[in-house]
């Protein structure tokens, strides 16, 4: 999938999601991001926050400890 | 926007509970409402300038970022006038964006909230 990385590994709540959300009001509508984080809390939070803001999230996956989430503007 | 008002009453005395009320105004900001932050009681002291840097608890960003992440992303920061004053706090010793009020203005923002919280 075409998305730009934004990695979030390593940083405390709620950091990944200050930095999803300033990234997504910058980008292109229909655009992609894939959202790599490492708290497992944010296999909750990531679809909470695009429920709120009603961006779609198509895709997460785990991989290695490493969580993906790709997430449609909208 | 939904509005949603977090009254804080810690500083140092108990790092932990200074910071969640930050994060969660922060997640607020992030998630399309209009949180605002009342500070009362010990919690004043974190809107005076420098303060901030002496609370950082294990497992949380530092205060002092999440206060710049609040106000510089539009966030409304409430200060209890009485509290500063028993405390020798004057306007000039707050961070800019600190906002000096008395009961009347919280009963109003109570009144127009979504939400209340209390730590």
């Amino acid at each position: 999938m075409d998305a730009e990385i934004l990695d979030c590994r390593g940083l405390m709540c709620p950091m990944p999601i200050v930095k999803l959300a300033k990234r997504i009001k910058e980008i292109e509508v229909g655009k992609v991001l894939e959202l790599l984080a490492d708290d497992v809390g944010s296999k909750e939070d990531v679809p909470a926050w695009c429920k709120r803001t009603g961006n779609e999230l198509i895709e997460m996956k785990e991989e290695g400890g490493v969580f993906h989430y790709f997430i449609r503007k909208k | 926007m939904e509005k949603i008002l977090i009254i804080s009453t810690h500083a140092e005395d108990n790092p932990e509970k200074a910071t969640l009320p930050f994060v969660v105004a922060v997640t607020a900001l992030a998630s399309n409402m209009q949180p605002i932050v009342a500070l009362q009681s010990m919690g004043v002291y974190l809107a005076t300038k420098g303060y901030a840097k002496i609370v950082h608890e294990a497992s949380f960003p530092p205060v002092e970022e999440l206060i710049e992440t609040f106000i510089d992303g539009g966030g409304k920061l409430l200060v209890c006038s009485p509290c500063i004053k028993k405390r020798g706090i004057e306007q000039d010793d707050l961070i800019e964006g600190a906002v000096i009020v008395n009961a009347p203005t919280l009963i109003k923002e109570i009144g127009e909230a979504k939400a209340v919280l209390t730590y």
